[in-house]
């Protein structure tokens, strides 16, 4: 058996096409993505090499570090509020006994819808005159308030409906590792008089455990490059108070045309992004170990 | 035993306010397309339009070339799609189940496909694609989305093939099976759902994919459904609700897949969960 | 083993290989498309020779010459959109050795796909700019050809006097233009009326419609920044009041000048308007087309744009079809400015891609689509000319066209839009402080010492 699964000419071939086309299409670009980073250039006219200079920059710049804190805190808010909800949305939903399909099938919804369409919607909730929400707030006798244009209020905002939208994804995951364990060991713990919560925290978490990893694995990279529904809907203002490395890494190359400085900015998210899986894997497996 | 039905009952109120919200994007999105400007930006945001313009998916059709574009975004997502399927499920395999040395530093190196930001990715993947001559053509936008879509795949074959049992390839080794009878014959067959699972990923990403598709092709013939939207955004004046009609009209397909996946989504993730 | 080395060679040289070609092209892009223009026209010069000595039309029948034009005229309501589709046709029956190729994008992402392509040496042979500082870094790279030797004297000659400025740089013609756009005032003259207040024509007067307009339940102005351009547009027109163009134009070229107690009473002037209450509260998160959409649905009863607005204020189906009027933003008393000074007047623009295998017959389809563009783009009320239009039937303009048309005869001097005429970073700074001056974030002392750290407009 051993032999058959070590046959080299067959890892060649299982892994060659895969390997050739992310080499070709994911790895170089980032190389020269990271040679781009080393210039001072406009994207357009001459280039001259600095070195790590837009390194050295980029931690001085208090907007960028500012855009950083935005996204940590975005991943915070994924971490602890939006995979919560979903888990207690999946724990809910597999106890329901009728309509469980349906629930499961209509709250991925969203996740489906182009970004674009949830972007225009968001804006007619928030829209300060006649948006969803201060009409409702209206109508309950509030007063309403332009929520995407007060720098207080506009980050916050601005971070709910990509939290609400992919809900439904992770409560997919969850619910299907939820619907994996056998019924026998809720069936047993019911036996010994745990109810429902008792359940839920002592049987179905600790074995859901390998998939939180997932889901706090893609959530957590899926934080830290968030980009398409807050550039709908704030373009990262008022006064950058929403902006996010990504969104600003966008406005220094294509709209101030520091392509070299922008592509510095790239290269910290990847990193940022590959540091902190290390950091999730060396914690899960952590916690296995004890 | 009745204290059981009244708790039933409020939370399935509770799912039920929660399922409404989540359908709501659907309903506001179809009352959007049959709206003019002054309505949309009038207030009526969320009402029934005060005249029905079926109109607008008629220009809608007409002028996002809907029908050319719509078949263009099919050929691009199905050929995406089947890339990704085969080739990652045999990586994933070699990955997961096989002997060798270097798997996990492999590993990693397609997940970094994972990290990239998309936008810095842009002027780079455009000079690679014109160094390979293949700018304007079908292959400018399927070989990068099936490169970017291969990551997770991986990511969610790997694990589905750690939950399948081993006695499974050991039996077929035994009856004298090679390594590819073993994948194509005996594995390939088993991840159905995972295939679902992946397929659907795969087809939300590519469908509604925009920036590349706008960059990479400079012809009409090859462009796809998104940009033909995009493309009645004016310079002058913009008709939303006519780019509403048309979002609606991209919409259902992903729809009806996802039904009709879903299913096997589901089951899918239910036996790959298992492992993580 | 050995395979493995091989592997990674491969991709090493292959990295090496596109850095190397990326290196290169980023270095010396100045260079390349200089060398190249050269040897073309190295190349054209035999061939010139040989067209003088053959019939002419021997010469066209024998090479098929594919054109290649990029644009970001997109939508159906984008009168352009139809006369460049409709040149494709038309000019192929004119040289049937010519075939055009156009794709348009729609704007946003055209800048962005446009950069792109230059940048990696896959641009068009015509392509669409943006008058000001989004083209100069072009020109500057060396990417675009200077046409003045191509140019049919007699096309030139239709061209309004002054208007090919916008397209010269260092006494070369890069470009014809096509048509052009004036920032003015648009008051919904129901809402006016409605609430007793006259058309301002005087700074006070303007004050006095907001108090009207307000105690009327009207929102004075309607105001998107949430894309920071259109306030940009008050604070360009307001400081061309009070400095005068002149002025301006002044601190374009020394920017140090901005610190100057009339850029002071700008930014104070813009705040009055603020603390007056004549923008609508949630201005800051209004983007340029709620403000537009939110104009034509009645939601406030002036506007500051340019005229590419008009399609929208007059569709069929906006609130204020045939009620708006258009006049020019109102004097300030004691100021250096007055009326006859306008924000606006340049033109955008399609340019000549300096790696282009047939300049002649590029320029030859420039002068062709830059004079219909401006003719009739002109007639079907896409902007205002820039080409003799003397001849043109006009009998289609909306009476806002024709407002503006009238404006723009007025006018004595035009200064573009700031944002095309100071460098991309620092037209970003400048709007980002508008925006701080409208929120009061900071004072306009701080507002003016800031601007006096911009670098000088390459322009002025």
């Amino acid at each position: 058996m051993n032999k058959i699964l070590s046959n080299k000419k067959a890892i060649t071939v299982f892994m060659a096409p895969a390997m050739l086309i992310i080499v070709v299409i994911v790895l170089v670009p980032i190389v020269i993505s990271l040679y781009y980073s080393l210039l001072k250039w406009d994207g357009i006219g001459k280039a001259t090499f600095i070195g790590i200079e837009n390194y050295i920059n980029l931690f001085g710049d208090e907007r960028f570090i500012a855009s950083v804190k935005n996204s940590l805190l975005y991943v915070v808010l994924s971490l602890f509020i939006q995979l919560p909800l979903s888990l207690l949305l999946a724990i809910v939903v597999s106890n329901t006994k009728k309509l469980e399909k349906f629930y499961v099938t209509v709250f991925f919804i969203p996740v489906i819808i182009s970004s674009v369409v949830i972007g225009q919607l968001w804006q007619k909730v928030y829209n300060g005159d006649y948006g969803l929400l201060n009409v409702l707030l209206r109508s309950l006798g509030y007063s309403g308030h332009d929520w995407l244009g007060d720098e207080k209020t506009a980050l916050m905002c601005s971070f709910i409906p990509n939290l609400w939208q992919y809900i439904g994804y992770h409560m997919l995951i969850m619910y299907a590792g939820i619907k994996s364990i056998s019924t026998d060991i809720s069936e047993a713990a019911k036996i010994d008089g745990a109810n429902r919560f008792q359940t839920a925290m002592r049987i179905t978490i600790p074995i859901l455990k390998p998939i939180i990893q997932v889901c706090v694995t893609f959530s957590l990279i899926g934080a830290l490059k968030i980009f398409d529904l807050i550039f709908v809907l704030t373009g990262g203002g008022p006064f950058q108070s929403t902006e996010v490395p990504t969104i600003y890494m966008y406005k220094t190359t294509f709209d101030q045309m520091h392509y070299g400085y922008g592509s510095a900015i790239s290269t910290f998210v990847i990193i940022e992004c590959f540091l902190f899986t290390a950091i999730l894997r060396f914690i899960f497996k952590n916690r296995e170990d004890a | 035993m009745k204290k059981s039905i009244i708790s039933d009952a409020i939370i399935n109120i509770f799912l039920m306010i929660f399922a409404v919200i989540q359908i709501f994007p659907l309903y506001w999105l179809f009352t959007f397309a049959l709206k003019d400007n002054n309505e949309i930006f009038g207030g009526n945001v969320a009402g029934l339009p005060q005249h029905w313009r079926w109109i607008n998916f008629k220009i809608a059709f007409i002028e996002a070339n809907v029908f050319r574009y719509f078949l263009n975004s099919l050929l691009v997502t199905a050929i995406t799609i089947l890339g990704v399927l085969v080739i990652s499920a045999t990586a994933a395999y070699a990955l997961e189940r096989m002997i060798w040395k270097a798997r996990e530093a492999f590993l990693k190196t397609i997940l970094l496909g994972l990290m990239v930001p998309i936008h810095a990715a842009l002027l780079p993947l455009f000079l690679v694609l014109s160094r390979l001559h293949i700018l304007n053509s079908y292959a400018a936008l399927i070989i990068p989305y099936i490169a970017f879509g291969i990551p997770m795949a991986v990511y969610l074959f790997t694990s589905f093939f750690a939950s399948i049992p081993r006695e499974m390839e050991e039996a077929a080794a035994i009856d004298g099976a090679g390594i590819y009878k073993i994948f194509f014959v005996v594995i390939f067959p088993l991840i159905k759902p995972a295939l679902a699972t992946v397929s659907i990923f795969t087809f939300i990403s590519t469908w509604n994919e925009l920036m590349f598709a706008v960059t990479f092709v400079n012809k009409a013939q090859y462009k796809t459904l998104t940009v033909g939207i995009m493309s009645m955004v004016g310079a002058y004046t913009t008709k939303w609700g006519e780019i509403g009609a048309g979002l609606m009209i991209a919409t259902i397909p992903t729809i009806i897949i996802y039904l009709l996946l879903s299913k096997q989504v589901q089951d899918s993730l239910v036996a790959g969960a298992v492992k993580g | 083993m050995k395979k493995r080395i091989l592997s990674v060679l491969l991709c090493t040289t292959m990295v090496a290989s596109m850095l190397a070609g990326c290196g290169s092209a980023a270095e010396a892009p100045a260079a390349a498309p200089a060398a190249e223009a050269k040897e073309e026209a190295k190349e054209e010069a035999p061939a010139a020779e040989t067209k003088e000595e053959a019939p002419a039309a021997e010469a066209s029948e024998e090479e098929q010459i594919t054109i290649t034009i990029w644009h970001q005229s997109v939508a159906d309501t984008d009168p352009v959109k139809k006369i460049i589709e409709a040149s494709v046709d038309e000019y192929h029956e004119l040289h049937p050795n010519i075939t055009i190729e156009q794709d348009g994008v729609e704007g946003e992402q055209y800048k962005t796909k446009i950069k792109t392509a230059f940048a990696a040496g896959e641009a068009p042979d015509l392509s669409y700019m943006w008058a000001g500082s989004f083209v100069k870094p072009f020109v500057d790279a060396g990417y675009l050809l200077p046409i003045d030797d191509y140019m049919n004297p007699d096309v030139k000659a239709k061209v309004l006097p002054g208007m090919l400025a916008g397209s010269t740089f260092d006494g070369k013609v890069y470009s014809y233009p096509t048509i052009t756009f004036l920032a003015d005032l648009y008051c919904n003259k129901e809402q006016f009326d409605a609430a007793g207040a006259k058309i301002p024509e005087t700074w006070d007067e303007l004050l006095d419609a907001i108090d009207k307009l307000k105690a009327a339940g009207y929102n004075p102005i309607m105001m998107g920044e949430k894309d920071l351009w259109p306030g940009m547009y008050w604070m360009d027109i307001i400081s061309q009041r009070c400095a005068g163009n002149a002025g301006v134009e002044a601190a374009f070229g020394d920017p140090t000048k901005f610190n100057s107690p009339e850029f002071v009473e700008a930014a104070t002037r813009l705040q009055e308007l603020v603390q007056a209450g004549g923008f609508n509260e949630n201005y800051l998160s209004t983007s340029y087309t709620e403000m537009v959409e939110g104009f034509c649905a009645g939601q406030g009863a002036m506007l500051y744009q340019a005229n590419w607005v008009h399609p929208a204020i007059m569709d069929d189906a906006a609130a204020t079809k045939g009620k708006v009027v258009c006049v020019p933003f109102p004097e300030i008393p004691g100021t250096k400015g007055n009326k006859s000074e306008f924000s606006g007047g340049s033109s955008d623009g399609y340019y000549v891609n300096a790696a282009t295998e047939h300049p002649k017959e590029v320029v030859e389809y420039l002068e062709y689509l830059s004079e219909k563009i401006g003719t009739l783009g002109f007639q079907m009320g896409a902007g205002l000319a820039c080409w003799d239009t003397s001849s043109t039937d006009l009998s289609a303009l909306t009476s806002l066209d024709q407002e503006s048309a009238a404006l723009m005869e007025q006018g004595t001097s035009y200064i573009g839009w700031w944002d095309n005429v100071l460098s991309a970073e620092d037209s970003d700074t400048y709007k980002q402080l508008v925006a701080e001056v409208m929120a009061m974030k900071i004072t306009p002392e701080e507002y003016a010492e800031k601007m006096s750290k911009l670098s000088p407009s390459e322009f002025y």
